[in-house]
Parts: C-alpha cells; structure tokens; sequence
C-alpha cells in the first residue's frame, strides 16, 4: 500500500473514531433533552434545555455530515485524490469549532437552536451574555471555512479525472456512457455543490447578522428565514445524499451485482441538483409573507424530490438485492435498512410538506419525527455500516454472528421506538423545542417518558457497536 | 392621536374618533355600515345596503359649499374610478343638514360625473350621519370663522355592507383602489409588511400593481446557488488543465 | 376525521407497505435469482408513471387547500395580535406600541362571536414567534408565524364556544415553552 493510500486512510479513522466518540455525547445530549419533556412539572432550568437543544442538533448534524463527507472521500480515492491533508485541516477546524461551540452553549447557555433564526440571537432576554452569540458565530464561521475548503477540494479532486459535465453524468442523458463514471462520484459532486451554495448562504447570513448587530443595516427578517432555511436545509440533505453515495459504492460489493450510473440514474440526480434548491421553501409554508407562488414551488419541488429518490435510490436498492446471493454482515443490512429509514422519513416529510398539511403540522414534534427518522434510522445507519465495513477491511477478526444481530436488532427498535412516539406527539399536535409542556398538550410528556425506554435501548445497541467496530478502528489506526 | 388608541385599549372600543385627525383605517376594518335611508339627488329614496348589494361601494363623505377637499376628492376618485376594473357602485354622502338634492346635483355637474353610470350621491340623516361617523372614524366640525366645515377627506371599500379598506386623505390613487377591489373578489395579500427601512427585502410589494415584485434581499437568495455554480466551475476548469493522475483501482475492495 | 389523524393514517400505511417491500426484497437473498434488467427496468418504467401519477394527483387535491386568506368573503372581526417575548397581546384595536402591548398582554382574554369569520393580523415586536391557535383540548386548529416587520393575515372561523389557548410555535428564546396567549368564543 503506498504512503499517501495510508494517509487517506488514517486520516478517515480519525474522522470516524471522532464520529464514533461525538456520536454517543450526542444522543446522551439527545437523552437529557427528552428527560426534560418527560418531567410533568414545570422545567426549573429551561436554559439547559435550549442550550443542550442547540448543542444536540448542532453536533448531531455536524457529526453525520463530516463522518459521511469523510467516507465519500474515501471511498472516492479509488477514482481520484482527495488531499489528505485538507481532510486534516478540515479535521482541526471541526475540532476547534466544536469545542467553541460547546464553551458557547454549556458554558454561556447559548440556545437560540441550532440554526439561530434571525433575529433571536440578538435578543437573549437576559438568558446568555453577547460573548455566547459571538463565539457562537466564530464557531459558525470555523466550521463553514472548514467545510467550504474541504468540499472544494474533494470537487478539485474529482476535477483533475473528470470534467464537471463528465462528473455530473450529463453525456449519460444523450445515448453516451462514455467516460464510465461511478455513481458515488456523480452523486458527491452534485452534493458538495449544493453543500457549497448552502454554505455560502451561511456565511451571507453571517454577515447580515454582523452588520445588523452593528447597526449598519436593519435586516430583513424574511430574507434571513429564507438564507437561513436554504444553508439548514441544504447542509441536512446533501449529508444523506453523502450517506447513499457510499451505499450506491458499497453495498453493490456485497450484493455480488454492480450497480452502475446509467441514463435514469443521471436524469435522477440532475434533476436533484437543480430541485433541491427550491425545496427548502417548505419552511416558510407559514409566513405568509412569502408570497403564494413561492409556496406552490415549494410544495412542487418537495413531491418531485421524491420521485428520483424512489424510482432511481430506492428501487435501484431493491433491485439490487433482489434475489441476489447477498452477504449479509451488520454493514450490508445497516445499509439496506438505512435506505428503508430514509425512505420512510421522507414519506414523512412529503406529507409535511403540503401547505394543508403544514396548517397543523408546522413546529409540532412531528417535524423532528420525520428528520430523526431519516437521520437516525437512515444516514446514521449508512454511516455505522460504512464504519463497520471499514472496520473488518482494515482489521479483521469476527464477532459471534448472533452478537452483531443483536446489535442491528436493538439499534432499530430503539430507533424506532423513540421516533414513533414523536410522530405520536406531533400528530397530537405537541409543540416542537418545548423545555415542558403545557397542560393542554402534557400528552407530550407521557410520549417522552415512553420513548426514554426506547433511548436506553438505543444506548445498549450503540455500547455493543463501539464495542465491535470501534475497537477495530481504533486497533486499524494504531496498527 | 397616541392617547386615543390609548383611550380605546383601556376599554372604549368606537369611541367617538378625535377631531382633528384623520381615522387610522386599522381601527374600522370590517365594521359593519349601519342601513340608513338615504334620500338620492334624483329626489328618490333608497337604504344603504341597496347600494351596497351584489357590488363593492365606494363611500365618501361631502357637504357641497365646501371650499376645500370635497372637489378635488371627488376628481381623484373620478379619475381613479376610471382606471380602475370591474363593477362597482360609488356614494357621495352629504353630511350637510342644509344641503337639498339640488345642491347635490348641481356638485355632481360641478365634478363631472353627472351623467357617469354608478355615481350617486345623497343626503344623510343628521342622526343617521353620526351613526355612519361611530364606525367609520369620520367627524365633521363647524367652524365659524371661516363657516366651513372642518373634516377629513375620506374613502370606504365597502364590500357585503362592510368596511374592506378605507383611504384618509385628499386623493385616491388608482392603485389603491385596484387593490381594494382585487380584493372584493378574494385576491388578497395573505401578509403586508410593516413601515419601516429594511434593508434587502425578499419581495416588495407594489401597490400598483398589487403584485410582489423581486427586490434586492431576492438577489442575496440567488447569490449562494450562483456562487456554488460558479466555484463548481472555476474549479473544474483549473482540474482539467492539470496533468491527469494514474489511478491504482481496486485498492481497498473486499 | 382530523387532518392529523388523515396524515398520520396515510403515513403509516406508506411506511407498512414500504417495510413489506423490503422485507420481501431481503427475503429474496436466499434464493438467488439471476438478475433480469429488461424486466428491472420496465418495472421501474410503470412505478415512475405511476409515482409521478400518484404526484400530481395529490399536488391537484390539495394545493387549492391552502390556509391562506382567499375566499371573497368579509371577515366580521378583526383581531390583532402582537407577539413579543414572552407573551401575545391580541386586541381589537392596533396595537402600535409597548405600553399597549402590556396593557392588552395581561388583560382578560379577548372575545369574539361563535361563527364569525375572524381575521387575525399577527405581528411581532422582537424575534419570530408562531401564533398557535389551539382547542382547549390541546388540539392545533391553525397557525401562522409572527414575524417582524410583517403582517400576517391568518382568517379562521370557530363555531364552538370556549377558551382556545393560544401556544408559541417559534423558539423564541427560554421562555418559550411558556409563551401563551388566549381568547373566548361566545
Ligand atoms: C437516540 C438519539 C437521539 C435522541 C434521543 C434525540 C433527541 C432529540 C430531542 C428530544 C430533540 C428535541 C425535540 C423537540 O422538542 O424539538 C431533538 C432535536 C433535534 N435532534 Fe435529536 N436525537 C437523537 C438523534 C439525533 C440525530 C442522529 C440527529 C442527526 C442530525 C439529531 C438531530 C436533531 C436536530 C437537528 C434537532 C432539532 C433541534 C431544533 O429543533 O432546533 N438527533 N433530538
Ligand atoms: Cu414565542
């Protein structure tokens, strides 16, 4: 194996050791939090809530995007090369931003959530210093530089094999399969674009908020809502898409079949490209300052989205397994249910995503019902099974069959378990981000002591997976 | 005009509007227009609401030895009128006791619209008059120096006997009133931005059209899928002249 | 039935009738089938049809059911509604300032009649707030957000009389799970 093959791969179990520590700080964040609203009595320490809140989704986000940029990269190196050494970088600067981050939330009790819609940060109301907002910012800005530098380099990676109409698939559209482009490489370059466009949108949002604070300017509050929406939105999607790039790489290996970038599958991510920009408007179905041509766009694109994910993603995972002689190990199903959690979020989501629906939908748990689902029964499988496949390649050695059964078996029943009962809130119209709940709606508080249980599963299953594929990455970095 | 809205929070709701300032349309939305008999310049009689059936009704308020807005508010709704599209009926109210179906003619000649289909004016009961005045906000005071009454110059949208917009002041522009009709016929702004310089909105709203028209804030939106295309391909074209790597495949398959 | 239950009922059978796909797909791994890619992608073919059938048929069913304020008709009320942290004043006259927001903020809540069309224009004075009209019984009839520098016009008509609570649906700061405000129908 030559040096910078080494480097690649070193540096992605770092990344993924990372994932693997920040994963579970996370969801015990994540457990913290539903203790909260599990509490029938009034919260004593709303600050906690909303500042743990902002740190969860924060870091949760975070995580599953640059374990998942991480992985794409790679796996990419079997094509073209990534700079180890952004990767790096980009490693240090998530660090750095992470801990600011943290210093700004649990220390100064930053919560205006984790995309800081405009203009609450400015109006803490006594709750967090200036200081928190600032480093909060700062922290914002570190991440989005480092982000911005990484995926431009993956792109010129990509750039130095393939031309950028050759990247994205186009001559598949007319009759011509020629170059012969992976799928993973299609579907990366097509994310980190729109990733770019969300960041971008990011740091404008950055700089009006800086301007605002300043006093220079009176900024708009819709034009924030939708920079705001366009950087949330965007960065949360193209993570999953990562994720199914990996899919799109891997799991072909274990199905015995290849799967290969062919006119539909092109037309479908092209069409994704050009789509996913239009869909955040989803967010703002309730201002209705936006005006009502917006809204129809936004609904329109949010059912179209769904089209290429089915007939192309979804079936082409069906019919790739399809009576195929498949090896079935804890990456292959993490892999095959992850589409299913996707899939199955997402249904979720194009049901949230009809203006009528939204009516009574909007900021009810069932928002967070539908992005858990997708998140954590979809990319976090991709990423887990991506990890595990990486584990046993780099440092193999067997668990007993049944333990790693197990494992899947109580990763998705606790995922399950604790997304259900956020349907089961927001359907009964619970409010989203509530530290506790009112009575009228204390319904929610029973939801959140039933889905504790399903958590401490959820915990079991992730203790025996770091047990099995975090000690081979570990052993795999220092061998 | 502050201490009003003050009066009316501390439990006076229609109060009787303040002399001296114009009635703040916000404070008389969809206030219901009480069904007085009128009594028309053609000599004939007729209740409000007849007027008001199956179309929108314009109402303004007149008395007609007036030296002041009265004229030139009737010209601008005129010419207002005539800009605008679709039905609709409008009323001169004379809140003048003195004032006989003959004076209002005469005006009607004097404006213009004399033989203009839609236009009516009338004459008002001096009790029927303050009831109008109760939910419209509009007042009138003699003044005797300059023996003339004092009062605002005013226009009511009225659609289904209610109050849908109204208009202080001694024009009508044209937009304002397509917008008020467009939204007679359920074309309505769903939202309307506050007063106030804001840097970079999304949408302006233009009233002469009643549309949304992009404003800067839209370019703002545009900029971060115009970079993100644009980076894409300054990248790739720096890629491409750049000597191609030799790739090891199958490096790291099972 | 409620649009809620509609959703959730909807969703459900989707992700059932999802889960048994899978579940059929993964069981079909044990006898190996050799793969087949004209009837793959005739099959594929009809499912987009039909998906994209299925799409527009509900795009057609219910974008004209938007919430928005449409019909012709004339709202019998108006209320306004100001939010700020970490309260909702709603009054029947504008509210323009900050005393006459605390003033109608901590009064008794507002009265409307039992099947009047109601038009509420919901503001805010800070941050972004969500203007939540609930039933007492905790159920979220509508909602529009409270943006400042804005205006939304948010129409509703209720026939049965009673409080309906009014919950903040924009994290607006720590207190925003406290954030309320109410009015009566009679
Ligand atoms: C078992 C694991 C997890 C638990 C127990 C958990 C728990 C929670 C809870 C209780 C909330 C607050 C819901 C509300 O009232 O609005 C929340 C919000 C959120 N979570 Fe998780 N979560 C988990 C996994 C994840 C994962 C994998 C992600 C991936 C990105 C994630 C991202 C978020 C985000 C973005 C929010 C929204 C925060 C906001 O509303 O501002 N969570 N989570
Ligand atoms: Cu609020």
């Amino acid at each position: 194996m030559d040096a910078a093959m080494d480097r690649i791969r070193r540096v992605t179990l770092v990344w993924m050791i990372t994932a693997l520590v920040l994963f579970p700080a996370m969801t015990l964040l994540g457990y913290l939090i539903r203790r909260f609203q599990a509490s029938p009595t009034p919260a004593a320490h709303p600050e906690w809530f909303y500042s743990l809140l902002t740190l969860h989704a924060l870091g949760m986000v975070g995580t599953w995007f640059v374990s998942s940029m991480a992985g794409v990269s790679y796996l990419l190196s079997r094509y073209v090369r990534p700079s180890p050494a952004v990767s790096l970088g980009a490693f240090f600067g998530t660090l750095a931003g992470v801990v600011l981050v943290c210093l700004a939330t649990v220390g100064g009790f930053f919560g205006a959530g984790w995309y800081f819609l405009f203009p609450l940060p400015l109006y803490p109301n006594g709750a967090w210093p200036a200081w928190a907002t600032a480093l909060f910012f700062g922290a914002l800005a570190l991440l989005g530089t480092s982000w911005l530098v990484w995926a431009l380099d993956v792109l010129r990676a990509i750039s130095q094999r393939y031309s950028l109409s050759a990247a994205l698939c186009l001559h598949y559209l007319g009759a011509s399969t020629e170059p012969e482009v992976p799928p993973i490489v299609l579907i990366t370059t097509v994310s980190l674009i729109v990733c770019i466009s969300g960041l971008v949108s990011a740091v404008i949002v950055l700089v009006l908020f800086a301007a605002h604070w300043a006093g220079w300017l009176n900024v708009d509050a819709l034009l924030m809502k939708n920079l705001t929406f366009l950087f949330g939105h965007t960065l949360v999607n193209i993570s999953l898409y990562l994720g199914l790039g990996i899919v799109y790489e891997v799991l072909p290996g274990y199905a015995g079949r290849p799967w290969k970038t062919n006119r539909i599958v092109a037309m479908a991510w092209s069409s994704i490209l050009f789509l996913v920009l239009f869909a955040y408007f989803h967010h703002l179905y309730m201002d209705f300052a936006q005006p009502g041509w917006v809204q129809t766009l936004g609904q329109i694109a949010s059912y179209f989205l769904s089209l290429p994910a089915a007939a192309v993603t979804i079936f082409g995972v069906l019919n790739l397994i399809y009576g195929a002689s498949m090896r079935w190990t804890p990456a292959s199903t993490l892999f095959v249910l992850g589409v299913l959690g996707w899939a199955i979020g997402g249904v979720a989501a194009v049901i949230d995503a009809t203006v009528a629906v939204n009516f009574v939908f909007h900021n009810t748990l069932w928002v967070p019902a539908h992005f858990h689902t997708y998140f954590l029964a979809g990319l976090v499988f991709f990423v887990l099974g991506f990890i595990d496949h990486l584990g046993r390649e780099l440092s193999p050695g067997e668990e007993p069959k049944g333990l790693s059964k197990f494992t899947v078996a109580l990763l998705v029943v606790g995922a399950y378990g604790f997304v259900a009962t956020f349907y089961w809130s927001g359907a009964s119209s619970v409010p989203r981000r509530f530290a506790a709940y009112p009575d009228e709606v204390m319904r929610g508080a029973a939801h959140a002591r039933t889905s504790l249980v399903f958590i401490h599963v959820f915990l079991l299953g992730m203790i025996l997976y770091l047990w099995m594929a975090g000690r081979r990455c570990v052993r795999a970095l220092f061998s | 005009m502050r201490t009003c809205v003050v009066l009316l929070i501390l439990g006076l709701p229609m109060a009787l509007p303040a002399p001296d300032s114009p009635p703040i349309e916000d404070q008389y939305l969809y206030q219901a227009l009480p069904d007085v008999p009128l009594k028309l310049s053609d000599g004939s009689e007729a209740r409000l609401s007849q007027l008001s059936s199956g179309k929108p009704l314009l109402v303004t308020f007149v008395f007609t030895r007036c030296a002041g807005i009265c004229s030139p508010l009737l010209r601008s709704l005129k010419g207002a009128a005539a800009k605008a599209e679709g039905g609709f009926r409008i009323l001169a109210i004379s809140f003048d006791p003195r004032d006989t179906p003959a004076d209002l003619s005469a005006l009607a000649a004097h404006v213009g619209v004399a033989q203009k289909q839609g236009w009516n004016f009338a004459i008002a009961a001096p009790a029927d008059m303050q009831r109008i005045a109760k939910v419209t906000g509009f007042w009138f005071q003699w003044d005797s120096t300059s023996r003339q009454y004092d009062h605002p110059g005013l226009v009511l949208v009225v659609d289904r006997g209610r109050i849908l917009r109204m208009r202080a002041g001694g024009t009508v522009p044209a937009a304002f009133l397509q917008e008020a009709l467009e939204e007679t016929r359920g074309k309505l702004a769903k939202s309307y931005p506050l007063p106030g310089k804001v840097a970079f909105r999304c949408f302006q709203y233009d009233p002469a059209t009643g549309e949304l028209a992009f404003d800067w804030g839209a370019v703002l939106m545009l900029l971060p899928g115009g970079v993100a295309i644009v980076l894409a391909v300054v990248v790739f074209r720096r890629g491409r002249t750049r000597v191609r790597i030799s790739m090891k495949n199958s490096l790291m398959w099972p | 039935m409620t649009v809620q239950l509609k959703a959730l009922y909807l969703f459900l059978a989707i992700a059932a009738l999802l889960i048994l796909v899978f579940a059929l797909a993964a069981l079909s791994t044990t006898s190996s089938i050799p793969a087949n890619a004209s009837a793959a992608s005739r099959l594929r073919k009809s499912f987009a049809i039909l998906l994209g059938l299925v799409l527009l048929a509900a795009l057609g069913l219910t974008l004209p059911n938007t919430p928005y304020p449409r019909q012709a008709d004339v709202p019998e009320k108006v209320v306004f509604v100001v939010a700020k942290q970490f309260a909702f004043g709603l009054s029947e006259t504008p509210i323009t300032t900050e005393e006459q927001w605390e003033a109608v903020s901590s009064s008794a809540p507002l009265e409307i009649p039992a099947g009047a069309l109601v038009e509420f224009r919901v503001t805010s004075f800070d941050v972004n707030h969500g203007f939540g009209v609930y039933t007492a019984g905790g159920r979220l009839l509508a909602q529009t957000q409270a943006m400042p520098g804005y205006v939304n016009r948010l129409r509703l008509r209720l026939d049965r009389p009673g409080k309906y609570p009014v919950l903040c649906l924009e994290l607006c700061g720590m207190q925003h799970h406290e954030m309320r405000g109410a009015f009566v129908v009679r």
